[in-house]
């Protein structure tokens, strides 16, 4: 069996909130042992979500309901750790290890250099002027590392006018020109919310070019720096349409769920509650298939659905009549009825629908991970796999410092009484520090 | 030196998702060979076109995922052009396909095939469901909608009073494209440590269920608590969020917590609200008239302000925010523009124009200058010459439909 390729190669993670996280979770997933560098003083409240109010349960719930699912902890339970429970993180700290070192302190900046030395690879993805305040460039990193890989993730790069603009990938992803054209035809973009696609795409895109520094640094001896700008990182995910623009002078427009030439295509109504079905039809033949399997005769003859250009013409209306008729369906009877026939049909899947989705689970998607408080859970597991390294998720997200012993002793050689400073000091605990999350009671905050 | 110096790769993709893996590891210096059949990708047919005039070197889909490769136009239906084909596998570290599972061992181009005898090979599969599971096996047809609805966070996406959204263009196979580039170069780098080569199975589907926009973790929330996450009716988390109308287009703003929501309702000459209680209350619970009123003081604001004006003074305030830019905003908008993200590059069919460039910076193997998309079979000659082919040879085999 295999090796994982990464095996050997150690990380540093400085990384914050989703993009930065997801570039060393597939690291870790694939060998590297990344060790989370957090403070027990300041929580990042997207990164390790608590520090909402504690509403009740009730609340919880309906947040969850709302989309806002980062406090949904287990069972809807914050426990005294509520940091140790968001889904937020724990979605993707598996497999990575927790130290506590504050950085912008001369004692956590020197326990971090010392870390640095013992590292292949750095990354994080915080507000350029933090690392620049810390005093912890890839310049002084270099000193103490002259190997080392830093990849630097800000939203817009680490020059220009929006150098130190503060953003998360929605923000971003306005003005990358994604929300735009992400867009209802026939909304303003307020109707169109926040995604964060833009995280998604940085953290694989940053892994990709660690990879390429990891595989350079092999033959040349030298490590580099990596500047990622997440805006310009999403700028080719778009290039069609940018291109669309730069050489024809088109603005494509707000695209919604329309196809370039395609229809109908887009999600449509089913039976039940806020269940759909996907649908891109993409010849003449599908179409006819689609009218038979919907029952609709009328449709297959109408005149101005007859060729792939005629139904794009008449779009608008032909939606309203395909939606009329997927109403009486189930998604699940057209998803299996329509690729029978060939037509491309999909349901829109929720949560509980992909849990249970035959396809993830024949190919070992979800996996078990116990939690020595909340128990064994099922969790998302490896986007990709490879046939002679059989590879699993090995360990639930790391608790708050949980590390500390391993990373301080084992890794940075610190003797007994330097240790013992760093707990005295604060710098080395489990949790944070009381009256950091200012809602729980200080004596429930170790 | 270039970041992928040295490596050869076979790409047998069309489409999207294939061609993105291969485009990223021709833009950092692999030398990657693109096999087309004789009528060209079927991604050289699809609009929109340079000057909206159609043709096999105008697709700017095309000619965007295709830069700094070398195209060779060889059949592998043909017994001569599978023996080529087979020769160039050979010279390369890693293939890239994207056929249906188990479809290129017919014309001994599966992974089973060229690896044997050579354990080294770096051998990436880019399929719809991957290669195993009932998907893949009953062959269900798929597109760049359907993974969104069923992988992505679709369900999440867009307006509660309305049908779910999709992620703009083609999003899903564009991830995907990327994590097979990031697997085929760890692969790399294990075999270049002297480990072994392997075959990765990538499944757009599973990209997406795995994707950290948002569906990693309302998994991982349902998996906790059962509840699954839905589509909002508009600004759920802050009272002071969401995308919202300036004088000449939109912004997207968020300002949570004591400090920001203070800095917040200053920015929209609201100083009599500094330090009020219901800034930080959940919005949900909040007193619709105040939050009204509070929308209502936001708005009167914002229609004054430009939008890239009203961005910098709630970035100078510490508030997250960012302009909605259309495409033409995009384009001259300075930062970009100072950075220097666009790439000028000369086609001779297609004429010269401004493209996406480089998605990062690596200090010590800057990506090379970039090399148009190449035209149809361009490099015949070129490529089998290295092969060892006669350029006396080439009419024939063009005459035997093998190139």
């Amino acid at each position: 069996m295999a090796s994982l390729p990464l095996e050997g190669i150690r990380v540093a993670d400085m990384t914050v909130v989703w993009a930065g996280p997801y570039v060393t979770q597939l690291l870790a997933e694939w060998g590297a042992e990344v060790i989370r560098v957090e403070p027990r003083t300041r929580i990042q409240p997207l990164t390790r979500g608590a520090d909402m109010q504690p509403p009740p349960e009730a609340a919880l719930r309906q947040l969850a309901q709302m989309g806002m699912t980062l406090f949904a902890f287990p069972d809807f339970k914050s426990g005294n750790d509520p940091w140790n429970r968001s889904p937020g993180f724990n979605s993707h700290a598996r497999n990575k290890r927790s130290m506590t070192a504050d950085v912008t302190t001369p004692e956590g900046r020197e326990t971090f250099l010392r870390l640095i030395e013992k590292c292949d690879v750095m990354v994080e993805n915080n507000v350029p002027e933090t690392i620049e305040k810390a005093n912890l460039t890839y310049d002084v990193l270099k000193e103490r590392n002259p190997n080392l890989i830093m990849l630097r993730m800000p939203a817009f790069g680490l020059s220009g006018p929006y150098k130190n603009y503060r953003a998360l990938g929605t923000h971003i992803e306005g003005m990358i020109g994604h929300h735009y054209l992400r867009s209802y035809p026939d909304e303003t973009p307020e109707a169109a919310g926040d995604v964060y696609t833009g995280d998604a795409v940085a953290g694989v895109m940053g892994a990709f070019s660690v990879a390429m520094a990891l595989r350079v640094r092999r033959r040349t001896g030298r490590g580099q720096m990596i500047e990622l700008s997440q805006a310009e990182n999403f700028l080719p995910i778009l290039g069609d349409f940018i291109l669309d623009w730069s050489v024809n002078n088109r603005d494509a427009g707000p695209q919604g769920n329309q196809h370039r030439s395609h229809a109908p295509h887009g999600f449509y109504p089913c039976v039940g509650d806020d269940r759909w079905i996907g649908i891109d039809c993409d010849s003449d033949e599908a179409w006819q298939a689609l009218c038979r399997i919907l029952g609709a005769p009328g449709l297959a003859v109408d005149e101005r659905f007859k060729t792939e250009s005629d139904r794009f013409q008449h779009r608008v209306l032909l939606d309203r009549e395909i939606a009329n008729h997927t109403r009486q369906h189930s998604d699940a009877d057209l998803f299996q009825s329509l690729q029978a026939a060939g037509v491309i049909a999909g349901p829109v899947q929720t949560d509980g629908d992909a849990f249970a989705c035959p396809q993830l689970n024949a190919r070992g998607f979800f996996e078990d991970l116990p939690d020595s408080d909340f128990g064994t859970r099922r969790y998302p597991g490896l986007v990709f796999s490879m046939e002679n390294t059989p590879n699993r998720l090995r360990w639930a997200a790391p608790k708050l410092g949980q590390d500390n012993e391993y990373v301080y002793r084992e890794i940075l050689g610190y003797s007994d009484e330097e240790y013992r400073r760093a707990q005295e000091s604060g710098q080395v605990g489990l949790g944070y520090a009381p009256g950091v999350v200012p809602w729980l009671p200080a004596e429930k905050s170790e | 030196m270039n970041a992928l110096e040295g490596i050869r790769v076979l790409d047998l993709t069309t489409g999207v998702a294939g061609p993105n893996c291969t485009k990223l590891l021709a833009d950092f210096g692999a030398d990657v060979i693109k096999v087309e059949p004789a009528g060209g990708d079927p991604t050289r047919s699809i609009p929109p076109f340079a000057g909206d005039e159609p043709g096999p070197e105008r697709s700017l889909l095309f000619l965007h995922l295709n830069t700094n490769k070398r195209s060779v136009t060889v059949d592998p239906a043909t017994s001569a052009g599978r023996d080529l084909l087979h020769r160039l596998a050979s010279t390369a570290q890693i293939v890239v396909e994207d056929g249906a599972p188990g479809s290129l061992a017919a014309v001994g181009l599966d992974y089973r095939s060229l690896s044997a005898g050579r354990p080294d090979l770096v051998y990436v599969s880019i399929t719809p469901w991957g290669q195993t599971g009932p998907y893949a096996e009953a062959n269900l047809r798929a597109s760049e909608i359907i993974y969104q609805g069923m992988g992505g966070p679709a369900l999440q996406t867009g307006s509660a009073a309305r049908e779910p959204l999709k992620l703009a263009g083609q999003l899903a196979q564009m991830q995907a494209g990327a994590v097979a580039a990031y697997s085929a170069v760890i692969a790399l780098f294990r075999v270049e440590g002297g480990g072994e080569g392997d075959h990765v199975d990538i499944s757009i589907y599973q990209t997406q269920a795995g994707t950290r926009d948002r569906r990693t973790i309302s998994l991982t929330s349902y998996s906790y608590t059962g509840a699954s996450a839905k589509r909002t009716l508009g600004a759920g988390i802050s009272l002071a969020g969401g995308v919202r109308p300036t004088a000449d287009g939109y912004i997207n703003l968020l300002a949570t917590g004591r400090a920001r929501m203070d800095q917040f309702v200053q920015m929209i000459g609201r100083d009599d609200l500094v330090g009020d209680p219901r800034l930080v209350q959940q919005p949900t619970t909040l007193d619709p008239a105040f939050v009204e009123e509070v929308s209502a003081s936001y708005l009167t604001w914002l229609l004054q302000q430009d939008k890239r004006e009203a961005v910098a003074e709630a970035q100078r305030r510490g508030l997250l925010a960012g302009v909605v830019n259309t495409p033409a905003d995009l384009v001259t908008d300075p930062h970009y523009r100072e950075r220097g993200v666009w790439d000028s590059i000369e086609h001779p069919v297609a004429g010269t124009f401004e493209y996406p460039g480089r998605p990062f910076i690596m200090s010590d193997t800057p990506r090379p200058a970039p090399r148009r998309a190449p035209l149809l079979g361009e490099h015949n000659q070129e490529i089998l010459g290295e092969l060892g082919v006669a350029a006396a040879e080439l009419p024939q085999l063009r005459a035997q439909g093998v190139i």
